[in-house]
């Protein structure tokens, strides 16, 4: 396997990781979404521990919890997964569960000045590629919507590869760079390490242990890059 | 290339990444199964209209119950930035307050309701975890509407809505409510509202204050006007009245900065009523200088009264009558041939024993001395002395003023009252006792003096009395047996007491009720935060089988819905208020004015507008047509709203329309923000001008609680019923003269209780409307006080039980209630028989806000809410409990 088709690859990969994770935080959990989840195979996963990392660790929990619950009716965990869901991510009360992974909230204070400056950062952004977020869906400094942006930016990538346009893929990648490391790289692994503490179920458990560390998965692959064009 | 290099900060390949994922890679792949992708969450891939650039929208503030500063907002592409006083602010001539400049974070308040949730844990208690979970819309709306729905079909009674300050912006909420049939409408901020009772009987009006433009001289007993931190009118013309050298003397259990300039008379908590009567005293037995033609002319203080305490009147035309002293004959009172009027003496009418009314007053008040009093409050007898004769004097009894071409009494000396003095067990009592010795300098609705609020002329009754304004007073019918949770039937002159369901719907039978409330709507309200008795409201609020909460943000109440329904943040959502009642203020506005706000930014989340939900919610009960002519006739809305409705702009526009005429809407309002009033011309702020020389007779002698005591009594009597405060209790607080007695609550040492806990709202906090108390700039600003979240000691006091700053202590009521451990925090600035709590904090509830759950004083929780510790006339709650202070 060439260079080119190792990077594409593990792009792909990221790709779905992103989309995987954005769904994870931007959907209520639901009998369907139990349903999704078994209908993954991951039958032949074995957590590897290659170091202290926690990643691992995170895979493993969110594996082993469907593979727990695969007895119990899709209702009943979808329940208790949206009572976590609901807990961690979506800002309930303080005290109830850890302040809402919001930009603002994390990478800065709560003064109405950084919450006015974030918003527009993170507007500007998703308006530079041409998006604009839903009304209604959450705050646009929610790292759902976030996790949603960069799977955006990761699939415009590599559609611009799929079809040999290196430079605009360029451009994309960039972005996604710049974008996680200025937003959601910046804040989101204090989140986690918070929204730990209020987690009861090993599925979302494993989502927070996991996604810091994937969300810092590219900062320095221009190296890898170069070698493969 | 060797690509298992390491991420430069992370010291993890991508490979070993990859690997160690494998698991989720495998779920990654199967995303789609979640059903899920990007353009879920934007809104497309459109480009984004961006101006970058600041655009400035006009508006109002709703920082406060007021709601009358005009304001505009800084937005930059769907941003809210900032809100900052409009520089053409009729009211608020460009300023705003703490509360007004914060209100940005009501929009980005991390801790919003969002999207419906459901309770999925059926358990309710403040320490239960309601374990939420999001729903839809439609199964939010569904399953409420069938709940109320089945209760009206069932019993209308069953169902209750509990509403206050925080929906008093709504149209709909009343509407709602009463469509349903049901006759509870609990509101919460009516714990401290009593003070309302005593204007609308004798100043025929809503509040009062002293004259902001002419009054020179004022003892200020139980008020903060400057405390409130305001920008509008009411707070400018107190601050204006100091600097023009307005002597203001603060007779209070705690000093405030803001009089640092003017005097503080320290007064032992519970006492004012001593206070007031020993002042009355001085005036009419030791100086005997007071208004003789006001109080002649302009009272029913002449009034000839009998044995059994009710007027003697004339036979023919049943109207009481007077005694002539020219004549040396009975007549009516409005008989235009009179001489002169008798203030003082016995008489015979037609072979009856009579008084005066006057001298059935001053025998009364011939126990008060200063002296007498100071065994009781602390102030010196000196100290009563020189503040009666300073009030005489000031008063310039005698002297007149002309304005606009009008003669009227010019008396630039007054007290002026407020909650700090009626939210007792004798609030009422002291009320009348305070306006008694205003209306005895002639200090009353005129220029100088103590003023009812402008737009409402006197109306009189047919005893000359001014008429009853609204809102409970003598208005409350009574009845028995009552049929309603805050048993307003039993307390006639309550304004709201919405605390007292928490009695009735532990034990209704108790309570002569032979129903319960199954199913409630909490809307805009906080019993926790305004009123006493946590435990007591939290059994309340959980002995109903179904709650729905139309919340903005996870308060107590909300902790005990089945169902939340997100209210839109009012900057996401058109915006439409009228001030419904107002002060004096140098606008002399005809009324309040009504400012309207177009939305200044796109939703956030998926809440709506709250007038919208309980529109929804009646057509799906089938009481829409009902609650949109009820939103018309409870409004006073002059335009036309259609039976089917669902729209709140429709609303608001009838509303304008009808009010302003149809060159005005929503969207012409909303252009400048807020549309004023027509202004008075300066006489007509002053009632006297609508009811000039002996055109109206205030009611000194209180005849309303003379005729309810005997009504009472009667009727309890007749049903063989003893009152829940007892019917003793009821003979001995409904007297028509006010007199002194003693609550139960007030500090002798007993058992270690030897203090009383007062407590008093911050600037940052007043009304805690959109929840100033959760907005983390406001709880900042707050967090500067020395004082905030701290017992508040006197430092002398403090030492001699061994406290020092920092020390903590349990603090306990004599009901049972402790808390604590809490910090204490020095002062000279409060009486050594108090103890004294910033803020007024109350949370407790389960994941409420960290600051205020952890606000270490929870005063609330020591006020208690029982029959014996209410003033049974008014329904005031006792605000300083009696407390016994041990070291942790």
């Amino acid at each position: 396997m060439n260079n080119k088709t190792v990077y594409y690859q593990e792009l792909f990969y990221i790709a779905d990781c992103c989309r995987f994770l954005a769904a994870v935080l931007n959907t209520r959990p639901t009998a369907e979404f139990v349903a999704g989840l078994r209908s993954a195979n991951t039958d032949g996963f074995v957590p590897v521990r290659t170091s202290t990392d926690k990643h691992a660790d995170g895979a493993d929990l969110i594996v082993r919890y469907i593979r727990q619950t695969r007895t119990r009716s899709p209702d009943e965990v979808a329940e208790s997964l949206a009572v976590d869901w609901t807990r961690i991510f979506r800002g309930v009360a303080p005290g109830y569960g850890p302040c809402p992974p919001y930009e603002a909230m994390y990478a800065g204070d709560d003064s109405q000045e950084c919450q006015a400056n974030v918003m527009s950062a993170v507007l500007n952004a998703y308006a530079d590629a041409g998006l604009v977020p839903g009304n209604g869906y959450s705050r646009p400094d929610y790292a759902g919507i976030q996790l949603a942006f960069l799977h955006y930016l990761c699939s415009r990538e590599l559609e611009c590869l799929t079809e040999n346009n290196p430079s605009e893929a360029a451009r994309f990648r960039q972005q996604y760079k710049q974008f996680s490391a200025e937003h959601l790289g910046q804040w989101i692994a204090r989140y986690c390490l918070q929204a730990e503490r209020f987690a009861q179920t090993d599925f979302y458990r494993g989502v927070l242990r996991y996604l810091p560390e994937f969300v810092g998965l590219r900062h320095d692959e221009d190296a890898l890059v170069s070698e493969s064009q | 290339m060797d690509n298992s290099k390491t991420d430069g900060n992370k010291g993890l390949s991508r490979r070993s990444f990859i690997k160690g994922s494998a698991g989720v890679m495998a779920l990654a792949a199967m995303g789609g199964g979640l059903a899920y992708q990007a353009k879920d969450v934007f809104a497309g891939a459109d480009s984004a209209d961006r101006k970058n650039q600041v655009e400035y929208v006009n508006g109002f503030c709703d920082g406060c119950l007021y709601k009358k500063c005009r304001t505009r907002y800084a937005v930059k592409d769907g941003v809210l930035l900032s809100v900052e006083g409009h520089p053409d602010g009729l009211y608020n001539q460009g300023n705003l307050c703490s509360r007004g400049q914060a209100q940005v974070m009501t929009l980005y308040n991390p801790w919003r309701t969002k999207t419906p949730l459901k309770r999925t844990n059926p358990k309710k208690g403040l320490d239960e975890d309601p374990k939420w979970v999001e729903i839809s819309w439609e199964e939010a709306l569904a399953t409420t509407a069938q709940k109320i729905k089945e209760a009206k079909d069932k019993d209308p009674r069953l169902f209750a809505m509990f509403s206050g300050f925080g929906a008093m912006h709504s149209l709909y909420m009343r509407p709602f409510a009463t469509a349903i049939g049901t006759p509870n409408v609990i509101f919460s901020p009516g714990c401290f509202c009593s003070g309302h009772s005593g204007s609308e009987i004798l100043h025929g009006s809503f509040v009062e204050c002293a004259d902001p433009k002419y009054c020179k001289f004022k003892i200020d007993i139980g008020r903060g006007q400057l405390g409130n931190g305001s920008a509008d009118g009411e707070t400018q013309g107190d601050v204006e009245a100091v600097q023009r050298g307005t002597r203001i003397v603060k007779v209070d259990p705690r000093n405030s900065s803001l009089f640092s300039s003017s005097e503080w008379v320290p007064i032992k908590p519970q006492t004012e009523l001593a206070f007031l009567l020993s002042l009355e005293h001085v005036i009419v037995h030791e100086l005997k200088t007071f208004d003789v033609w006001f109080v002649k002319n302009r009272t029913n203080a002449t009034y000839l009264i009998g044995d059994d305490g009710f007027y003697i009147r004339h036979a023919q035309s049943n109207k009481p009558l007077v005694w002539d002293v020219g004549d040396n004959t009975a007549k009516e009172f409005d008989d235009s041939s009179i001489k002169d009027y008798a203030l003082e003496g016995s008489f015979e009418v037609n072979g009856v024993k009579a008084q005066t009314a006057f001298q059935l007053i001053k025998q009364k008040i011939k126990e008060y001395t200063p002296e007498w009093q100071e065994a009781i409050t602390t102030i010196p007898a000196a100290k009563v002395r020189q503040l009666a004769q300073e009030l005489v004097t000031e008063a310039r009894i005698g002297s007149t003023i002309d304005i606009d071409g009008i003669t009227m009494p010019y008396r630039p000396a007054c007290i002026s009252i407020y909650k700090g003095l009626t939210n007792h067990q004798f609030g009422h009592v002291a009320y009348f006792t305070a306006m008694t010795i205003n209306i005895l300098l002639g200090a009353f609705d005129v220029p100088g003096g103590n003023l009812g609020f402008n737009n409402f002329k006197y109306a009189k009754d047919e005893d000359g009395h001014p008429k009853i304004y609204h809102l409970g007073a003598v208005a409350n019918q009574i009845k028995f047996p009552p049929t309603t949770l805050d048993m307003t039937h039993l307390i006639p002159l309550a304004h709201d007491v919405g605390y007292q369901y928490t009695n009735t719907m532990k034990d209704p039978k108790k309570y002569w009720l032979d129903y319960a409330p199954k199913v409630g709507v909490f809307y805009g309200c906080n019993l926790f935060s305004k009123g006493g008795g946590i435990e007591e409201i939290s059994q309340g609020l959980a002995a109903l089988d179904f709650a729905a909460a139309i919340a903005t943000v996870f308060d107590e109440h909300a902790h005990f819905a089945d169902i939340i329904l997100p209210e839109a943040s009012h900057f996401e959502t058109d915006f439409c208020y009228e001030r419904v009642f107002e002060r004096p203020s140098s606008q002399r506005d005809m009324y309040g004015p009504m400012g309207a706000r177009k939305a200044l930014v796109k939703p956030l989340y998926d809440g709506r507008q709250a007038d919208e939900i309980l529109m929804d919610l009646a057509a799906r009960i089938g009481t829409l047509p009902p609650t949109n002519g009820m939103a018309k006739g409870m409004n006073g809305i002059k335009g036309d709203i259609p039976p089917t409705n669902t729209q709140i702009k429709v609303t608001f526009n009838a509303w304008i329309e009808g009010k302003y005429g149809p060159e005005w809407d929503f969207d012409k309002v909303a252009e400048q923000g807020q549309i004023a009033p027509p202004t008075l011309a300066e006489h007509e702020i002053y009632q006297y001008s609508y009811a000039p020389d002996n055109q109206i007779r205030l009611p000194i002698y209180n005849i309303y609680l003379q005729k309810t005591r005997v009504a009472m009594l009667d009727m309890l009597e007749k049903a063989g019923a003893e009152h829940p405060a007892g019917n003793d209790t009821i003979r001995e607080i409904f007297q028509p003269i006010p007199h002194w007695f003693e609550g139960t609550e007030l500090a002798k040492g007993k058992d270690g209780f030897d203090m009383n806990l007062i407590g008093w709202r911050t600037p940052q906090f007043l009304h805690d409307v959109n929840n100033t108390s959760g907005n983390p700039i406001l709880q900042e600003v707050a967090g500067h006080s020395p004082y905030y979240g701290k017992l508040i000691l006197n430092t002398e006091r403090a030492e001699a039980k061994g406290l020092k700053d920092g020390d903590r202590v349990y603090v306990e009521n004599q009901h049972g209630v402790k808390i604590g451990p809490v910090p204490v925090k020095t002062s000279e600035t409060i009486h050594p028989d108090a103890a004294g709590v910033a803020g007024g904090h109350s949370r407790k509830a389960f994941g409420m806000d960290p600051v205020n759950h952890t606000t270490p004083v929870s005063w609330n929780r020591l006020v208690p809410i029982a029959w014996r510790t209410i003033d049974p006339v008014s329904g005031a709650i006792e605000i300083s409990p009696l407390i016994r202070i041990t070291k942790a």
